[in-house]
C-alpha cells in the first residue's frame, strides 16, 4: 500500500430533479483538496435521464474529467444499471479511490461496484485525510459514533462519505475535459428484471432544508395532536429557526418528510436543537447528537433523550411551551421598542 | 439447593418485564387516576401466553409451573399492581377454584377461556357480614329440580365487572354453616345475575371491584364444582394459591418502589451532593433491600413447594405477610426518601404505596396469616 | 416459504450490541404466511447463542451461532464472506440482514453478501409481502422523502429497517421452544481484510447534562431562555 500509482481519484456525482445534489459539491471540494495534497486528478462521473442542468453545475467543480452519460436508462434509480457503467469507468481508468456521498442509496450502488471490481469497500466516512506513507486515510465512526475509527485500505477502494464531512471548494482553478458516453459503444444497456417499480409514493415536500438551519425546534409524540405540533412553529420562528420532527410525527400525518431528523430521515447538527416531547430512541438520536447544544422538554424523567440532552427539563409540554413562546415574545416585543 | 434460576426462567423472566415497561408503564398513572383497567392490554397478555401459566395445556394454559407464575405477577407488579392483582385473582382464585372442585369435562368448559386470557375470572367470596369469617356467608344456593337458584350478595370483589367467568360460593345447606358452602361456576348475563355497586379505592384503583347480586338466579346443576358441602375447603385450597399470587404482588411493588428511590437517591442532589450520600438514607435502602430479598425467598419458596408438590398452606401464608408488610413498609419509605417529589403522581411511589396497603388486607388479612401459622405451630 | 436472517453482534468493551431488525422482519413475514425461518448469528465466542434463542422466542424457527473469535478486527468482505460461504449450500427464498445500525456497515454487509452470492438485494425495507405474482414479493422501501412500491423476484435479500412502535415480545410456547433444544456452534473460516483499522480512538461521548425535574414552568422557562441566552443563540 505504499507504493501509490497516480491514476486519480473517481467521484460519484448525483443529478436530483435536473440539478446537481448538494452532496455532489462536498465531495468534489473534498476530492480536489485531497488530490492536491496527493498529486492526482479527480475525474467526476454524472450518469442521469436529463443532465444538462447538473452538466453546466458540475463543469464549474474543480475537475480534471467529467465523464457524462444521459440515457433514459437511468431514469427510475436501479443501482445495477449505475454500477454496471461505474464499473466499466473504474476498470478503464484505474482510480485510487472512489468516492460516493453517503445516502439511503448509495450502500446499494456501493456494494454492487465493490463486489463487480473486489475493491474495498469503507461507508459513512466522517472525513479522509492524506498520508505520504500511507496513501488514504479513512476516518468513520462505528458502534454509535463514540468511537472513530482511522482505516487504510488496498488502493481502489471505494469510499461513501457522510453530509457535511466536506465543504464546497470556493472558485474553480481547474475546468473539466468532458467525455460523453455512448450506449452501445462505451457501456451496454443492463436490463434487470428482477425489480420492478410499481410505484413511487412522494411525501409532501416543503422547502425548508432542515440540514442548513441554525436552529431546530423539533417535536415527537409527545406533542400530542397536530394543533400542539403547531405550536412549534412559533417557537421556531421566534428563534429565527426551522421544524424538524421524529419519525412518530410523519407517520400521525403532522408533519411531512422533509422535516423527519433520524435514521431514515435527515442527519443534522444545528447550533440549537431543541427537543420537545420526544422519547430519544436511538433512531432518531443518531439523526442529531452532534447537534452543538441540545435542549429536551419531555415529562418521563427517563426518556433516553436526557441521555444526550445538555439541558434536559423534566416537565409538561402543555404548560412550558405557551410559557416559553409568550416570555419570548414579550422579550422580542422590548428589542423592538428600543 | 441452588438458588439459581434457570436460564429458560430467566428469559421468562425478561421477557414479562420487557412486556411490563413497554406496554404497562406508559398510562399506568392515568389508568390509576380514572380508574380504568386496560382489558386490551391483558388479552395482549393473554396472547403472548403469559396468562395461563400455571396450569396445564389440555386446559389452555401455557405449561409453566407455579414459579414461573409468581415471577410473572412479580414482574408485572412493579410496573403495575391493579394489573397484577386482576391476573392473580383469574390464575389463583378462579383457576385455583376450578381445579380444586371440578370434574375433568368441567374443566376443560371452564379454563380455557380464562387461562387464555381472552376473558377474566372472578371469585365470590366476600360477603358484607363474612371477610376474615369467610364461613358466615349468606349466599344460598337452594336446589330446585335440575338446577341451583342462587340468591344474595357478594362484595370486593376483583374483575366482577368485567369477568366472565366466576367461582361463587353459596350455602346449599344454610343449617350447617361453614360445612354446608358449596363451590359454583356462573356466567355473566346468567338471568338474576347482575354487577352491583363498582368501589372507589384507595389503590389498585384500575382494578375493577364490584358487589355480585344474586336475585333468583338460577344455574344448572352441572355448575356445582365439587360436592355439595365441599365448598369451604375448595375456597381454602384457592385461597392457598392465591396468597401466593398476592405475596409476589406484594414483591413487585415493594421492588418497583425501592428502585424509583434508588435512581432517584442516585440523581437528587441537596447541599451539592446526591442525597444517596447521606449514610442514614444509604443504611436505609441497605435494610430495605435485605427486606426484599427475604421476601423473595419466601415467595419463590412456597411457589416452588406448590409446584413440586409439597404442603404449601404455610409457605404460602408466612410469603404473604413478609412480602405484603415489605411492600407497604419499602413504599412508605420511598415516598419519604422522595421527599416532595414522592408526594406526587408523576413519580409513581405514592401510588405504590396507596396499592400497597390492600395487599395487607385481602385473601386473608395479615391477621388471619399469622392465625394460620401459629394454629399450625400450637396445633 | 423458506428465510435466512443474518445477523453481526458488535462488541464494545464488555457490552454485546444486537441487530434484531431482521429477525422482527422475518416474524411480521410468518404472521401472515407460512415460513421457515432461520437465523445465523455471526459473533465473537458463543455470545450469539442467546441471540438466537430470543430469535427463536420471538417466533424463528431455528438458528446457529458463527464464531469469529476476531470479529473487532474483520472488515465488512470478511464478514460478508463468511456469511456466503455459509448461506451459499442451503435452500432460500429470502434473506433478511438487518438495518438498525448496530455499527456502520450494518445495512452495507447484507448487500455485499447479496452480491457475493449473485442474488438482488433491497436495502431500506419497511414492509414486504408474499406478492399475487408467483415467486415475487412486494416490497415498500423507504428512502429520503419517498416510498417506493417495488415488484421483486425471489431469491434476494432484503436489509430491514426496524419498527420500534412494533415490538415484538416473546411468547411463552417461543421460550419454550428455544430452550427445548442446544444451539449449533460453528467456527467461522478467516478471510484477508480488504480495509485495516490503524487506531481506534474513543471521542469523548456526548455526556449527560443537566436534568431538571419537579421545578415550575417559570423555573424551567427561565432555565431554558437562560441556556439560548449563554450561546450568544438568542
Amino acid at each position: 500500500m505504499t507504493d501509490i500509482p497516480k491514476s486519480g481519484i473517481l467521484i460519484f456525482l448525483e443529478e436530483r430533479d435536473g440539478r446537481l445534489s448538494n452532496i455532489s459539491y462536498e465531495i468534489s471540494g473534498g476530492a480536489y483538496r485531497l488530490s492536491k495534497m496527493a498529486g492526482c486528478i479527480v475525474t467526476g462521473v454524472l450518469l442521469g435521464q436529463q443532465v444538462s442542468g447538473a452538466v453546466k453545475a458540475a463543469e464549474k467543480l474543480n475537475l480534471n474529467k467529467l465523464i457524462v452519460a444521459q440515457d433514459e436508462i437511468f431514469k427510475d434509480y436501479d443501482s445495477y444499471t449505475y454500477a454496471d457503467v461505474m464499473k466499466s469507468i473504474i476498470i478503464d481508468m484505474k482510480p485510487e479511490l472512489v468516492l460516493f456521498g453517503s445516502t439511503s442509496t448509495s450502500p446499494g450502488i456501493c456494494t454492487k461496484i465493490a463486489a463487480l471490481t473486489e475493491k474495498a469497500f469503507i461507508s459513512d466516512c466522517i472525513d479522509i485525510r492524506y498520508d505520504e506513507n500511507k496513501g488514504f486515510l479513512f476516518i468513520r465512526p462505528n458502534v454509535s459514533g463514540s468511537v472513530h475509527q482511522s482505516i487504510i485500505a488496498e488502493t481502489g477502494g471505494i469510499a461513501s462519505v457522510r453530509p457535511g464531512t466536506f465543504a464546497e471548494y470556493d472558485g474553480q482553478e481547474i475546468v473539466p475535459k468532458v467525455v460523453e458516453l455512448q450506449r452501445g459503444k462505451d457501456y451496454n444497456c443492463f436490463v434487470n428484471d428482477a425489480v420492478r417499480l410499481a410505484k413511487i409514493i412522494f411525501e409532501k415536500k416543503q422547502n425548508v432544508d432542515i440540514t442548513k438551519a441554525k436552529i431546530l425546534v423539533s417535536g415527537g409524540r409527545g406533542m400530542g395532536s397536530p394543533e400542539g405540533f403547531a405550536q412549534l412553529r412559533v417557537l421556531a420562528d421566534l428563534l429565527d429557526g426551522e421544524v424538524a420532527c421524529s419519525r412518530a410525527c410523519i407517520e400521525l400525518g403532522w408533519a411531512d418528510a422533509s422535516m423527519q431528523v433520524g435514521q431514515t430521515g435527515k442527519t443534522v447538527h444545528p447550533e440549537l436543537y431543541i427537543a420537545c416531547g420526544i422519547s430519544g430512541a436511538i433512531q432518531h438520536v443518531t439523526g442529531m447528537k452532534d447537534s452543538d447544544l441540545i435542549i429536551a422538554i419531555n415529562k418521563n424523567p427517563a426518556a433516553p433523550i436526557f441521555d444526550v440532552a445538555d439541558l434536559g427539563i423534566v416537565g409538561n409540554l402543555e404548560n412550558i411551551l405557551p410559557v416559553l413562546i409568550k416570555t419570548l415574545q414579550e422579550k422580542k416585543g422590548e428589542a423592538n421598542a428600543i | 439447593m441452588d438458588f439459581q434460576l434457570s436460564e429458560k426462567r430467566l428469559a421468562l423472566q425478561q421477557a414479562i418485564r420487557e412486556f411490563a415497561e413497554n406496554e404497562l408503564a406508559p398510562g399506568v398513572i392515568e389508568r390509576d387516576e380514572a380508574s380504568e383497567y386496560p382489558l386490551e392490554l391483558y388479552k395482549k397478555l393473554g396472547k403472548m401466553g403469559y396468562v395461563g401459566l400455571p396450569y396445564e395445556e389440555k386446559y389452555g394454559g401455557s405449561g409453566g409451573d407455579y414459579l414461573d407464575y409468581a415471577i410473572a405477577v412479580e414482574e408485572i407488579s412493579k410496573v403495575d399492581a391493579s394489573m397484577g392483582i386482576s391476573y392473580s385473582v383469574a390464575m389463583s382464585l378462579y383457576g385455583g377454584s376450578v381445579m380444586a372442585a371440578a370434574t375433568e369435562e368441567q374443566k376443560l368448559e371452564f379454563l380455557p377461556d380464562v387461562l387464555s386470557g381472552r376473558t377474566l375470572g372472578a371469585f365470590g367470596l366476600t360477603e358484607p357480614n363474612a371477610g376474615s369469617d369467610a364461613g358466615g356467608c349468606v349466599t344460598t344456593a337452594e336446589k330446585k329440580g335440575d338446577k341451583y337458584v342462587l340468591n344474595g350478595l357478594k362484595c370486593f370483589n376483583t374483575n366482577g365487572p368485567l369477568a366472565d367467568h366466576f367461582a361463587v360460593y353459596a350455602l346449599t345447606q344454610p343449617e350447617l354453616g361453614a360445612k354446608g358452602l358449596s363451590c359454583f361456576h356462573v356466567k355473566k348475563g346468567t338471568p338474576g345475575f347482575t354487577i352491583g355497586k363498582i368501589e372507589n379505592k384507595m389503590g389498585i384503583r384500575a382494578a375493577q371491584v364490584s358487589e355480585l347480586v344474586f336475585e333468583n338466579c338460577e344455574i344448572p346443576e352441572t355448575a356445582l364444582m365439587g360436592q355439595e358441602g365441599q365448598g369451604f375447603k375448595t375456597a381454602m385450597k384457592a385461597l392457598d394459591g392465591g396468597r401466593i399470587g398476592v405475596a409476589a404482588q406484594g414483591l413487585g411493588i415493594a421492588e418497583g418502589a425501592f428502585e424509583i428511590a434508588r435512581k432517584y437517591l442516585m440523581t437528587r442532589e441537596q447541599f451539592g451532593k446526591p442525597i444517596y450520600r447521606n449514610q442514614h438514607l444509604a443504611f436505609k435502602m441497605a435494610e430495605l433491600e435485605c427486606e426484599i430479598e427475604q421476601a423473595k425467598y419466601m415467595v419463590y419458596k412456597a411457589a416452588l413447594d406448590k409446584s413440586e408438590g409439597r404442603p404449601y398452606t404455610i409457605p404460602a401464608a408466612k410469603a404473604k405477610l413478609v412480602c405484603t408488610n415489605a411492600a407497604m413498609h419499602v413504599t412508605t419509605e420511598a415516598v419519604q426518601m422522595l421527599g416532595g417529589n414522592g408526594f406526587m403522581r408523576e413519580y409513581h411511589v405514592e401510588r405504590m404505596m396507596r396499592d400497597a396497603k390492600i395487599t395487607q388486607i385481602y385473601e386473608g388479612t395479615n391477621e388471619i396469616q399469622k392465625l394460620v401459622i401459629s394454629g399450625a405451630m400450637f396445633r | 416459504m423458506k428465510i435466512i436472517v443474518l445477523t453481526k453482534q458488535v462488541k464494545i468493551g464488555d457490552t454485546v450490541k444486537c441487530d434484531f431488525a431482521g429477525i422482527e422482519a422475518a416474524v411480521r413475514i410468518k404472521e401472515h404466511t407460512k415460513a421457515d425461518v432461520i437465523v445465523y448469528v455471526l459473533c465473537e465466542k458463543s455470545d450469539g447463542v442467546m441471540q438466537v434463542r430470543d430469535a427463536i422466542a420471538m417466533g424463528c424457527d431455528r438458528g446457529e451461532v458463527i464464531v469469529a473469535d476476531d470479529l473487532g478486527e474483520l472488515d465488512i468482505w470478511s464478514c460478508a464472506r463468511i456469511f456466503a460461504e455459509h448461506v451459499e449450500p442451503k435452500c432460500y427464498d429470502l434473506i433478511i440482514s438487518g438495518g438498525f445500525p448496530t455499527d456502520a456497515d450494518t445495512v452495507p454487509l447484507g448487500l455485499l453478501t447479496a452480491n457475493i452470492l449473485g442474488i438482488t438485494s433491497i436495502s431500506h425495507v419497511e414492509n414486504i409481502c408474499i406478492s399475487e405474482k408467483a415467486g415475487y414479493v412486494d416490497i415498500d422501501r423507504r428512502i429520503e422523502d419517498r416510498l417506493e412500491l417495488l415488484n421483486v423476484k425471489l431469491p434476494c435479500l432484503i436489509s430491514a429497517l426496524s419498527h420500534p412502535e412494533d415490538p415484538i415480545y416473546k411468547t411463552v410456547s417461543g421460550i419454550n421452544k428455544a430452550y427445548s433444544k442446544e444451539i449449533p456452534v460453528l467456527d467461522a473460516k478467516g478471510y484477508d481484510n480488504k480495509a485495516i483499522v490503524l487506531d481506534t480512538f474513543k471521542l469523548g461521548e456526548r455526556k449527560r447534562g443537566v436534568s431538571l425535574t419537579a421545578i415550575s414552568t417559570d423555573e424551567a422557562v427561565s432555565a431554558i431562555i437562560d441556556k439560548i441566552t449563554m450561546q450568544h443563540l438568542l
